[in-house]
């Protein structure tokens, strides 16, 4: 089956932005380390990371937003706290009921207690997960294609974070046939994702948050329109110019991902940096209005707790995107802040 | 099946030499080592002479009583412990080898080689194990590594798989080593086969002190049940087991046992029993209603479904067999056929 919005129906992930070099292995690092030592992660010197789990911690709840999709949700659409990363069984759901299921991330035997971290890092990035029936493709729900651009060092920190993670018994059922794939999704072609603009006046902070919005996170997924079938998943003519749709149970309209390239009038040409940067912490946009779910913004979504200088970074990536016009429908606007 | 007064003779000698001369030097350090980067099976250990084919000094064979189906092929199995080092055996259902160990299984048709396996465990963290497969040349002087495998080996339907496959099935046990356990080494196969070769069985692992915690007089380290049934769940556990078990491949999809324990009691005590005789499908796509196991009819058990597949995807086993086996098969009938119906 086609990737396709109904894909989404339940899906609440994405992040804000970033820019950085072709080479994964050449990332820069946030300048400033965060006070519980989880943010970019200065190295010591022996070059390993100061605090591995402590990092990994940070991306799987703040960068990557692992908990959005997997841990599942009450009624109200909370997430339910003591099922933290144990898997939603029905986490999209088709209009003919049928599911497809996010994973028991927990060191659980029902989850991921004993698989080695070479099958975690292989699912995590390249969509291949060991299966009771062999190796099954992930459906590109799960922003492998993504995370396959992830630093090493990154992909350590994650994998050492899971295997942290109290255990929850929760079996996932077996996901419907429709969404059966041959193979998975084709990793992010990185050469392709948006560079700064040559006279961005911050290159080096836009690179850093290019490697978050890109690599790391998942502002790309959900800020770039999704093609149909397409093994590349989104569309590498409008990257970050939105338009992909997200059916939230709950609410009046259907949300659609903005256009985030710096176009004046159908983009955030106008925004500052910090008018990103309140959207990211905050919650509010730079009209005072709040964002909608599935952006998992403010103070009670995931990059809420975004550091000071990974938002910023992502922020001056934002800023530095060429433009694309797209104007997009606002069908879902949350009253003033 | 318990382990008979006959054969606890090892235990006497177990006995004995806990209290005189060590029968073999106790357990030393066996510090980890580089990640091994072999080439060719000549440079694994295996052969003190590989033209010939000597076996290095070290290195013992073993049979286990219940065998893996691979498509009819011939095999042989060695296993090399370090000196002064023990098995852990402080689980006995999982055991856990010193490092340094290597455990060799070569695959042969009409007394070709074609594929040799090799297990070693290099160092102390959870994945520290060179797991991989060598491929045999024309004139049989030696088998060279293959890290992507290759098909019909030699121009036999025989496949050796690539070096990213093994842990499908091996990861599910903690020490990798499958064949190589209390309960495959316990029965009447394996002891006959260590006597006539001079390699190793449970009793002999005892006597000559390579266990940690030897095995226990009063222990069931083979299938409960009658003939028929004790030949099935032998075959479960020794072709299913290592990937349906708790620490399996299959098992956060579908909770089903088929690998048994020692000391599991009678038949219908066994968490293999208990998970499939009468139990829903729970992974498998099958038609609303059908079970695992359906008492007295082995038509309709999934279970036989499965096991006669082969070329889609859902075949079982999933991996390393292209062909049916109808011995297998009428075993496992056999069992489920002596059920009382439901």
């Amino acid at each position: 089956m086609p990737v396709s919005k109904l894909t989404f129906l339940l899906l609440s992930t994405s992040l804000l932005a970033g820019l950085a070099c072709e080479d994964k292995d050449v990332i820069v690092p946030a300048t400033e380390n965060p006070e519980d030592g989880a943010g970019t992660g200065d190295p010591d010197s022996e070059g390993t990371p100061v605090d591995l789990v402590a990092r990994g911690q940070y991306l799987v709840d703040h960068v990557a937003a692992c908990p959005d999709c997997h841990t599942p949700r009450n009624e109200m659409g909370a997430p339910i706290p003591e099922q933290y990363l144990a898997g939603a069984d029905c986490f999209v759901r088709l209009p003919n009921g049928d599911c497809l299921g996010s994973r028991n991330l927990t060191n659980h035997e029902t989850g991921l207690a004993n698989r080695t971290d070479a099958e975690i890092k292989r699912m995590i990035t390249d969509g291949v997960r060991p299966a009771a029936t062999g190796d099954e493709a992930l459906f590109p729900v799960m922003p492998y294609y993504v995370f396959h651009n992830m630093t090493d060092q990154d992909l350590d920190a994650v994998v050492a974070y899971l295997r942290t993670v109290p255990p929850v018994e929760h079996a996932i059922q077996r996901r419907a046939a429709v969404f059966d794939l041959p193979a998975p999704a084709a990793p992010l072609d990185l050469s392709s994702v948006p560079l700064p603009l040559p006279d961005y006046a911050n290159p080096e902070a836009a690179a850093r948050g290019r490697y978050l919005a890109t690599q790391a996170g998942v502002c790309v997924e959900c800020h770039t329109k999704h093609l149909m079938g397409d093994p590349k998943v989104v569309d590498y003519a409008s990257f970050f110019a939105g338009g992909e749709e997200f059916a939230v149970p709950g609410l009046p309209g259907t949300p659609v991902s903005k256009n985030l390239t710096s176009d004046a009038e159908t983009g955030l040409g106008e925004w500052t940096v910090d008018d990103i940067v309140k959207v990211i912490k905050q919650g509010i946009d730079k009209h005072g209005d709040g964002i909608c779910p599935p952006m998992p913004v403010g103070p009670r979504g995931a990059f809420g707790d975004m550091t000071a200088e990974d938002a910023l970074d992502v922020a001056h990536y934002i800023k530095s995107l060429p433009p694309l016009v797209n104007k997009i429908e606002d069908l879902c606007a949350l009253p003033p802040m | 099946m318990r382990l008979l007064p006959g054969h606890g003779l090892w235990l006497v000698g177990l006995a004995l030499a806990c209290g005189g001369e060590p029968a073999s030097p106790p357990p030393g350090p066996h510090e980890p080592y580089a990640r091994p980067e072999y080439q060719a099976l000549s440079e694994t250990g295996l052969y003190a002479d590989p033209a010939s084919g000597k076996l290095a000094g070290g290195v013992r064979p073993f049979a286990p009583s219940f065998v893996l189906w691979s498509d009819g092929a011939e095999k042989q199995r060695w296993i090399e412990l370090p000196a002064g080092a023990q098995i852990d055996t402080s689980d006995m259902n999982r055991w856990s080898f010193p490092i340094g160990t290597r455990v060799w299984k070569q695959f042969s048709l009409d007394g070709t080689a074609l594929e040799t396996r090799l297990i070693e465990r290099y160092g102390s963290e959870p994945d520290d194990y060179w797991m991989g497969s060598f491929v045999w040349n024309e004139d049989q002087s030696d088998a060279l590594f293959a890290a992507a495998g290759q098909e019909d080996v030699l121009g036999t339907p025989h496949d050796a798989p690539p070096q990213e496959k093994c842990g499908a099935c091996h990861n599910g046990e903690p020490g990798r080593i499958i064949g190589f356990s209390a309960l495959q080494l316990a029965g009447d196969v394996a002891r006959a086969a260590a006597d006539e070769q001079d390699g190793w069985s449970l009793p002999r692992l005892a006597e000559a002190q390579q266990l940690t915690a030897p095995p226990a007089t009063d222990s069931q380290y083979t299938p409960p049940g009658d003939a028929v049934t004790a030949d099935a769940l032998g075959y479960l556990h020794a072709n299913c087991g290592h990937c349906h078990n708790p620490r399996g491949t299959s098992w956060p999809d579908t909770q089903m046992v088929l690998r048994l324990d020692v000391d599991s009691g009678s038949a219908e005590d066994t968490r293999l029993y208990g998970s499939v005789v009468g139990k829903m499908l729970q992974y498998y796509r099958a038609e609303a209603g059908t079970l695992r196991v359906v008492p007295h009819d082995p038509e309709n058990s999934a279970l036989i479904q499965r096991m006669q597949v082969r070329g889609p995807k859902e075949q079982m086993p999933p991996l390393a067999t292209e062909e049916v086996d109808s011995d297998g098969i009428t075993k496992v009938k056999e069992w489920i056929a002596s059920l009382p119906a439901l």
